[in-house]
């Protein structure tokens, strides 16, 4: 189980900052990766091998934060209905909001491409995520970057002059 | 060789090409002022889409202890819990089965004893016997002919 500590403490961050940017609320990223690793955990105790722990993990937790933004549609929570900002607080969330906003212009897999690539993660790893063939990754991402800055460019924030 | 295309520039930038390719694109942008300055474009996108990205707050990220035994002992004892419902409800069905089937009747009437009573006549036909036969079954009780 030590090798199980290892791999807790060199993947959570990474899927902290993946998961923080396909939902809103830190909360329930905490709750996604904590129940991301109980399966893990899980799955290693029963004897089961996984052979690209990484990119299980990751795998996972985007499935993961999928299924919780759409249980989110479904429910709006009580203090997004009537939130009181601040000053500070409007313009750091402005920023934030813009790029996801930018980013769920994408298609779902072209969005997941641009979080993988963002986290510095390698073309071998994304492929084995997403699915991509290898060859074909960096064909894909050029084109979804390209995408995404057209769509900041367009939407015109003085951030991206 | 012919101009750099943006996959070829992205994989290089990305550090991703093989030692040929990058050595090729190397040589090319040396001599191609256009595809330097592509590459030199796309690098700073590639840069700046990340530090955009990565402004989504990511600060003060907590890895919390990871304690999985509370949850992986609830959910042993679910499954056990599961299959105790699942003998209790064998051992009901197995009870009520036994307890409501009907008690096989004895179509065979076994007699302990008879009497005839009256004369048989010889001339007449049984169904005209005016003698009677009565059974007595084991259990007591009795069948009058």
């Amino acid at each position: 189980m030590n090798n199980f500590e290892n791999i807790y403490q060199d993947n959570y961050p990474k899927m902290f900052g993946v998961a923080l940017k396909m939902t809103d609320d830190r909360d329930a990223v905490c709750d996604i990766i904590q129940d991301v690793f109980i399966s893990f955990y899980q799955k290693l105790e029963n004897g089961n091998e996984i052979k690209q722990a990484k990119s299980w993990l990751m795998r996972a937790t985007i499935n993961k934060c999928i299924d919780h933004s759409k249980r989110a549609k479904k429910y709006t929570k009580i203090e997004a209905i009537d939130p009181i900002p601040t000053q500070e607080s409007e313009l750091d969330k402005q920023e934030s909001l813009l790029i996801k906003t930018a980013l769920s212009k994408l298609k779902s897999n072209e969005r997941t491409l641009a979080l993988l690539y963002s986290e510095g993660l390698s073309y071998k790893e994304i492929s084995e995520i997403t699915g991509i063939k290898l060859s074909s990754v960096g064909k894909t991402l050029s084109r979804t970057l390209k995408k995404l800055d057209k769509i900041l460019k367009t939407m015109n924030h003085e951030m991206f002059e | 060789m012919k101009c750099l295309n943006d996959e070829i520039i992205q994989i290089y930038i990305d550090g991703e090409t093989s030692a040929e390719e990058n050595l090729q694109v190397k040589t090319h942008i040396e001599s191609c002022q256009s595809c330097a300055q592509k590459v030199e474009t796309l690098k700073a996108r590639s840069i700046q889409l990340k530090t955009w990205m990565n402004t989504i707050d990511k600060t003060d990220i907590e890895i919390p202890v990871f304690s999985p035994s509370p949850i992986v002992q609830r959910k042993r004892n679910t499954t056990l819990r599961k299959w105790v419902y699942a003998a209790s409800a064998a051992c009901i069905v197995i009870l009520l089965t036994l307890f409501l089937q009907k008690p096989k009747e004895n179509t065979n009437l076994m007699y302990s004893s008879y009497e005839v009573a009256g004369e048989f006549n010889a001339n007449l036909p049984l169904s005209e016997q005016e003698m009677e036969i009565v059974i007595i079954s084991e259990d007591g009780k009795i069948v009058t002919f």
